[in-house]
């Protein structure tokens, strides 16, 4: 079952929140947001749920918690609305420079939520597209990797794992390509886009294509740790907890 | 330089590639290469050809001094002549019959005899099946719902004693689960206070041996005070001696803390790899036991009451757990200084006879995944997360060789990792 609150964190750190590696990885997402005449800094406040904001420039996006410094809002008044609105229903309620809001919202956001759409409900056909395919694999562990930490911290199923996860920085990533960090401190997790320099456990995918192959569950998990192309190491109870809740990702990502 | 060989397994791994096409894992649970944490997986023998004595020989014909033990059940050596000559005979005689063999009255005769808080005993075939049935019994003879559960408890793999987060578990079924701390009565008070005192028992292992972490042993007056806990509630205290049982007292491991049980599970040294494992409980529950609905169809097989009978009687005559104390206390004091040697702060947690290893150097455990694998390679079988066994085959020699090898590993990993 999903939960109304944990599927808004999900949306917001899972899905939303690799909005800043798309607009790296994908030249349209460049070129949109070269067209910015000033910074836009996006707030999104869900009732009774998360709040961050998106500082887009011309030279990509960054996110950080909480509303500070934004110079646009949108506020939904349930976390049911806001995963409404992610799933293509209404926009929320523009609460600061309403007009600017609503602009970027359809002029730029929109646009940009179409481009990660594009890479994370692939078809065959796309995936067939080697760049496309590399793309598309990163953004899926961007997405999970936000996922992981969304879930931890609000899924009363995931909340269990995160409870038995002790303290430490969980390394997971695809070897010589890209690593992201989970943070783990009394219980509470957080992804960040680093690679982690002491992790406690480490969670490393051979290449791209075993990665996404696990993403699309099309290969066997056990069967590629026992082919040595999945590292384990270190605090393998933290991995435990981790693949506990990325069982549950994929419930709410499905 | 090292001095041992670096094993090779292409038959064992080739035997593996055959086992995964038509067996999920390959090797699932604890013996696998997931949850046996087989890191990395190339250092690890995956599958046997034979065992003897402490060691076991994988498919390439490596030897391995084993000092896991099949995880526990081989208690007094793979093959122990005695246990085996027992087995046999009554196979001959007849196993799984529609009467049962008088083996097992026998059987249960020695363990009430054998196990200090016992007046009957039970039988089944796994671990997990004696606790689940020590839990139904509670729940039937106290008619209340919820069971204690100390941190990091580990009863077996049925519903009830796994987590909400495992694959397949419904939060109903755990829902009745109550997690406490180990050696903390006051949040056991009031845990119970919560459950406005539906509380049916208690189970738990007789110490903290939990994996990942340094093993905390228990003292006999913590068990007092949760004895009395117990009583004043009208909770019942089942002990899960599944992983313990036999290894530090032949009474039991309440017995060796000082407290008496009420019920009391034991499986994995009940028959040095024969299969059966078995309740023992005190009089007052013999008419809740006997009324609940539990049976299989191998669990009266008279082969392994027999392996039983002479397994218990032959770790009497040894006297097993002092020997596993001393063995302990003489093979860990030799890593540690092996270690020390090398410059590693190896650390020994637990009771002697179930020693669990973390170098703590390092707190990710890397450190200490990578000594071990090194270990494995050159033939000394350890894990990196579990506690360890001791069985009665194990020499003197024995422990040389592992202090050996042990040190060779450490050389190998400290020559990768210099001190700055």
């Amino acid at each position: 079952m999903k939960e109304p609150v944990a599927m808004a964190y999900v949306n917001l750190y899972g899905v939303l929140g690799c909005i800043p590696q798309l607009c790296r990885l994908d030249e349209d997402c460049r070129h949109i947001l070269s067209g910015l005449k000033k910074p836009v800094a996006l707030c999104f406040e869900v009732k009774g749920g998360p709040c961050r904001t998106f500082r887009f420039t011309r030279e990509g996006c960054e996110i950080t918690e909480g509303d500070e410094g934004c110079n646009a809002k949108m506020r939904f008044f349930s976390p049911e609305k806001f995963n409404a609105f992610i799933d293509g229903g209404a926009p929320g309620m523009p609460v600061k420079h309403p007009v600017r809001t609503i602009v970027f919202l359809l002029k730029v956001f929109a646009k940009l939520a179409e481009r990660l759409t594009y890479y994370l409900r692939p078809t065959p056909e796309q995936l067939s597209d080697r760049a496309f395919f590399e793309k598309n694999t990163l953004l899926t562990l961007y997405t999970a990797a936000g996922a992981i930490s969304a879930l931890a911290n609000t899924d009363s199923i995931s909340r269990i794992s995160a409870g038995n996860t002790p303290d430490g920085e969980i390394s997971v990533g695809i070897r010589d390509t890209v690593s992201v960090t989970i943070l783990v401190k009394d219980h509470v997790f957080a992804t960040v886009d680093r690679v982690s320099a002491a992790p406690r456990a480490v969670m490393e995918f051979a290449d791209i294509d075993l990665a996404n192959g696990l993403f699309r569950g099309e290969v066997s998990t056990i069967n590629e740790l026992c082919k040595g192309r999945i590292r384990l190491a270190g605090m393998i109870s933290m991995i435990d907890n981790v693949n506990r809740i990325l069982d549950r990702v994929s419930v709410y990502l499905a | 330089m090292s001095r041992f060989p670096v094993y090779s397994h292409e038959k064992s791994r080739a035997w593996f590639d055959r086992a995964l096409k038509v067996i999920p894992s390959g090797v699932y649970g604890h013996l696998g290469p997931s949850e046996g944490l087989f890191l990395p997986i190339e250092n690890w023998p995956l599958i046997s050809s034979r065992a003897e004595g402490t060691y076991f020989w994988d498919m390439d014909g490596n030897r391995y001094l084993d000092f896991m033990c099949a995880y526990g059940p081989n208690v007094l050596g793979y093959n122990d002549p005695d246990v085996d000559a027992a087995a046999l005979e009554q196979l001959r005689r007849g196993n799984c019959t529609t009467a049962p063999s008088y083996k097992m009255v026998e059987c249960a005769e020695l363990l009430v005899d054998t196990v200090a808080s016992a007046d009957w005993a039970f039988f089944m075939k796994n671990g997990t099946d004696a606790t689940t049935f020590s839990v139904m019994l509670a729940r039937a003879h106290t008619r209340k719902k919820k069971i204690f559960f100390l941190r990091g408890y580990y009863h077996g793999n049925d519903q009830w004693a796994m987590k909400a987060d495992y694959p397949g578990i419904l939060p109903e079924e755990v829902a009745n689960n109550v997690i406490v701390p180990w050696f903390d009565l006051e949040a056991m008070e009031r845990a119970y206070d919560e459950a406005k005192g539906d509380v049916a028992a208690l189970i738990a292992q007789p110490y903290d041996h939990g994996n990942f972490y340094d093993n905390r042993c228990a003292s006999k007056e913590y068990w007092a005070q949760v004895r009395k806990f117990c009583d004043e509630k009208g909770m019942l205290l089942i002990i899960d001696d599944v992983r313990t049982g036999f290894r530090l007292d032949l009474a039991g491991s309440d017995h060796y803390y000082g407290f008496k049980a009420d019920l009391i599970c034991f499986c994995k040294a009940l028959a040095n790899g024969y299969n059966m494992s078995a309740v023992c409980g005190r009089e007052a529950y013999r008419a809740t036991a006997s009324s609940l609905s539990f049976t299989g169809s191998y669990w009266m097989s008279a082969e392994p009451f027999a392996a039983c009978i002479a397994c218990i009687e032959k770790m009497k005559k040894l006297d097993t757990p002092r020997l596993f104390r001393e063995k302990g206390t003489r093979l860990t004091d030799g890593l540690v200084a092996a270690a020390k040697e090398y410059g590693f702060d190896l650390r020994v947690s637990g009771e002697p006879a179930l020693f669990y290893l973390r170098i703590a150097d390092d707190d990710s455990l890397m450190l200490h995944q990578e000594w071990v694998a090194e270990c494995v390679a050159r033939g000394l079988f350890l894990t990196s997360h579990h506690n360890h066994f001791l069985n009665a085959a194990v020499t003197d020699e024995d422990i040389r060789l592992a202090v050996d090898i042990a040190a060779d590993a450490f050389s190998v990993v400290r020559e990768r990792h210099p001190k700055d």
